[in-house]
């Protein structure tokens, strides 16, 4: 039996959980979601998005907090495994209040979910005064200890002072949860939900200890039409000592039957053939770098192009 | 003699406690088309007396108004309708295993049950009975052989199976305990035993059918006979379930409802149903339904610790926090908005407030609409409020609704964690009186059990499980205490003009007691029954049991 993933997206009110969850489904690439709402008013979810995914929404009613056992929360992951066919996978974009570590141990009580983890948003331009709010400031603190990952939004909004500040607050009270940063546009989506980006953004922000607790940037290449081979081995070469880790799926001109897996990690890349290789020709690779380097990975991301440009046969 | 002059029916001969002020007893009083048409001496009411007019002699029982239920959930009865009562007193009457058993034998019976299919009974609580270990599925398989059993927990977190029960949701007996979960296990082995509760419980609660519409309609009847039996004439469900919604609207439609039902949307679909024009707010009752607002969830519970405070319990937290406060239920940016909408649009707003942040919230939210006056804005449970917040309840006219059955249930529980100051103020009855306020009492139904008369003596006696008085200046006398279920209770849904006291004019909604709570001894509140409930005029409940004279 294959265990259906469940991951949960939590933060306070307006940190950017929809942006991040409309942006999961725009990059679904065919896996049909199962989604778990919890919005007062208008669901704030894409409605063409779920149309065109094919997305199963379901609306949370956050009946009764008397009740540990969530059982409004059980009745609707209930309702989403009972769906023909069954998500591929599913996300709950937990409540402003929630805990996400609550709501990910609900879900991991069904017997046939694998709860991936929880990813946490957190707004950048009002995170330091919410921690102090009087009504909401525990609540606040205690959803970004829950974190799996902490997604820092709207890192695009605030001037170079404040990002400083917040990356310092988060680096001195959450050691060892790994932050990635993200502008308005949900850029970061690919590596908040991808296992092997949690990994090496754990691993390095363990490695780095509370002297230097690292964020997260990301870039996303993509291509319409098949790379050049050799340009690509070029550019490849050139994100090694920017990248932490970047993994993505490419076809070369010339090789139409083959997809490959691109994958970076350490001081290595490689590429590995599909093995079952998808009609597409597109190319899409995604690649986190630390936050100090996010010009420098921009710069190399953008190298890639260079490889849209196949060379004659010879 | 005109025909306008003859009553249907005509109660005399006994204590008629009208809980009108200016009248507050009568000696008979006259039913026509549904409504009271005279209240007054025996002499004056049978003036009232026709050749088809019935005289219901009341043999020294007790007419009061039909109760009106300040808060409930009337769902969980429509849910819980066919399942057995197998609470310990005073919520039942199973003391042992063997009551237990014979009760489930009999619902199973009762119901005609074939092999496979599932017997279901709520209210275990091993603590409450003469029982020194748990259930275990070795006692229900020995009855029970071939049909699933599932013993609810009163506590609805968890439940005691049988083996052919764990069989049908597929649970593995020999599966780990998830983090959270508590699965009683059989001496010296790794088999589940029958008890599992909380998150061990959580897959077998997802592997149940859900009742259909038509299961669910025709269990109105039997859950209006549940509050009926305990004289209640207008009951709640709030909030409703989005699918509860349609379900009410229908089972109006079939004519199935014959007491008055006041079903409150969740707020979180308000906007979305608002916009669509979906409910009627504020319409007259469609064969006994009517949308009364919205029902807002502001926190958890005192007893989960899960109530939202302004200072910490000095017992730590529901995962051993330190100085723990709880948490809200609703962000204030969220709590702002939808208050000001309701009120913008004529829309009654209740609101769950335990912990006093919460209600400082409530306060809030009332101010950033512009505190408005008149809006009946309800704030269910109120019970960590403090004084100064009572203050602002006077201001704004805020109602509370009570829930003294929490000083029986829980009111040791709350001295230990929030200390003997605030944990004896816990639903601060006389406090409110005292002020003015106008308040109703509640059951929270199936929180707590639904009898009205364990809730009248809760709020005169405020006594605990362990005999101590939880709050002494608290106390309501009876007289008080009625009105919490009756006429202040029609206000808090503002239909005091037409509820809530036996005057002229007013619905025919009564309850007959076999005593009268203002003249019994306090401690023997709670053993008064319910004999016969009426509504609109019409005889809907008849204790069985009841004593011909």
């Amino acid at each position: 039996m294959t265990r259906t993933g469940v991951w949960v997206i939590g933060g306070y009110l307006g940190a950017g959980k929809t942006t991040l969850l409309n942006a999961l489904l725009r990059a679904a690439g065919g896996i049909r979601y199962g989604v778990l709402v919890n919005d007062f008013g208008s669901v704030n979810v894409d409605a063409t998005l779920i149309a065109q995914t094919g997305t199963d929404a379901v609306e949370l009613t956050n009946g009764c907090t008397c009740c540990t056992i969530g059982g409004d929360l059980a009745l609707a992951l209930k309702a989403l495994m009972e769906r023909e066919p069954r998500p591929g996978r599913i996300v709950i974009e937990a409540s402003g209040v929630a805990d996400p570590q609550a709501v990910a141990r609900i879900a991991a009580c069904h017997p046939e979910l694998d709860v991936k983890g929880a990813v946490v948003v957190v707004d950048a331009e009002t995170i330091l005064e919410r921690i102090d709010d009087k009504y909401v400031g525990g609540l606040v603190r205690r959803q970004i200890g829950a974190a799996g990952t902490i997604v820092l939004s709207k890192v695009d909004l605030v001037d170079g002072q404040r990002l400083a500040d917040v990356r310092a607050w988060l680096m001195q009270t959450y050691t060892g949860i790994p932050v990635l940063e993200s502008g308005g546009d949900g850029c970061a989506v690919e590596a908040a939900f991808d296992p092997a980006f949690s990994a090496t953004m754990s691993a390095e922000t363990a490695v780095a200890g509370d002297g230097g607790h690292p964020s997260f940037v990301t870039e996303t290449f993509r291509a319409t039409a098949p790379l050049d081979r050799v340009r690509f081995a070029e550019a490849a070469d050139a994100l090694l000592p920017v990248v932490a880790r970047a993994k993505g799926t490419v076809s070369f001109a010339g090789d139409p039957a083959t997809r490959y897996i691109f994958q970076l990690s350490g001081q290595r890349w490689c590429l590995e053939p599909l093995d079952v290789p998808d009609e597409s020709q597109e190319t899409q690779i995604v690649a986190i770098a630390i936050a100090p380097r996010r010009a420098a990975l921009a710069a190399a991301v953008a190298l890639l192009r260079r490889a849209e440009t196949v060379s004659p046969a010879g | 003699m005109s025909d306008t002059r003859t009553a249907e029916r005509i109660f005399a001969g006994g204590d008629i406690i009208t809980m009108d002020d200016a009248h507050p007893s009568a000696e008979a009083v006259a039913v026509k088309g549904g409504k009271i048409v005279a209240v007054g001496t025996r002499d004056d009411v049978m003036a009232w007396q026709g050749p088809t007019t019935e005289v219901v002699e009341l043999h020294g029982r007790t007419l009061v108004p039909g109760f009106i239920d300040g808060h409930s959930h009337f769902i969980n009865a429509v849910r819980l309708g066919g399942w057995a009562n197998v609470s310990a007193p005073p919520a039942g009457k199973v003391r042992t295993f063997t009551d237990l058993i014979a009760t489930l034998k009999a619902s199973a019976t009762k119901l005609g049950l074939k092999p496979g299919e599932w017997v279901m009974a709520y209210g275990y609580d091993v603590s409450a009975m003469d029982e020194t270990r748990d259930l275990n599925r070795d006692d229900l398989d020995a009855a029970f052989p071939d049909n699933p059993v599932m013993v609810l927990h009163v506590s609805l977190h968890g439940a005691v199976l049988n083996t052919a029960g764990f069989k049908a949701v597929n649970f593995d007996l020999n599966a780990p305990t998830p983090q959270g979960g508590m699965t009683l296990r059989k001496p010296g082995s790794t088999e589940a035993a029958g008890l599992v509760m909380e998150h061990s419980f959580l897959p077998i609660f997802m592997q149940m059918p859900s009742p259909s519409e038509q299961q669910q309609l025709d269990a109105m009847g039997t859950a209006q006979e549940l509050y009926a039996s305990f004289g209640y004439t207008t009951i709640q469900d709030a909030p409703m379930e989005p699918a509860t919604r349609p379900l009410y609207h229908k089972a109006a439609q079939q004519g199935r409802f014959y007491l008055d039902i006041v079903g409150y949307v969740n707020w979180l679909e308000f906007p979305h149903v608002l916009e669509t024009g979906a409910e009627p707010f504020n319409g007259p009752y469609d064969n006994h339904f009517r949308v009364g607002g919205i029902k807002i969830i502001g926190d958890g519970s005192p007893q989960g610790k899960t109530a939202f405070l302004t200072k910490p319990l000095l017992t730590p937290g529901p995962a051993g926090e330190k100085d723990w406060v709880g948490e809200p239920n609703v962000t204030p940016e969220d709590l702002n908005k939808v208050v000001k909408l309701a009120y913008d649009n004529g829309v009654q707003v209740m609101t769950h407030c335990n912990g006093d942040a919460t209600i400082d919230m409530m306060l809030d939210a009332h101010e950033a609409a512009g505190a408005p006056a008149g809006k009946r804005t309800v704030i269910i449970h109120s019970q960590i409020v403090r004084q100064d917040q009572l203050d602002k309840y006077v201001t704004y006219g805020f109602l509370p609704s009570f829930f003294t059955n929490h000083t029986f249930y829980w009111g040791d529980v709350h001295v230990e964690n929030l200390g003997k100051e605030r944990g004896s103020f816990i639903s601060p009855t006389q406090s409110a009186r005292k002020r003015g306020i106008r308040f109703s009492n509640h059951t929270d139904f199936a929180v707590t059990p639904l009898d009205a008369m364990f809730v009248l003596w809760s709020s005169v006696n405020r006594l605990s499980r362990s005999g101590h008085v939880i709050g002494p200046d608290e106390r309501l006398t009876a007289h008080e205490g009625l009105r919490a279920l009756t006429i202040d209770a029609a206000h808090q849904y503002g239909e005091e003009a037409t509820k809530g006291s036996i005057e002229p004019g007013k619905f025919a909604d009564f309850a007959i007691l076999d005593a009268n709570p203002t003249k019994v001894d306090a401690a023997a509140i709670k053993d008064i029954k319910v004999v016969e409930t009426i509504k609109d005029g019409k005889s809907v409940y008849m204790r069985e049991s009841a004593p011909a004279a």
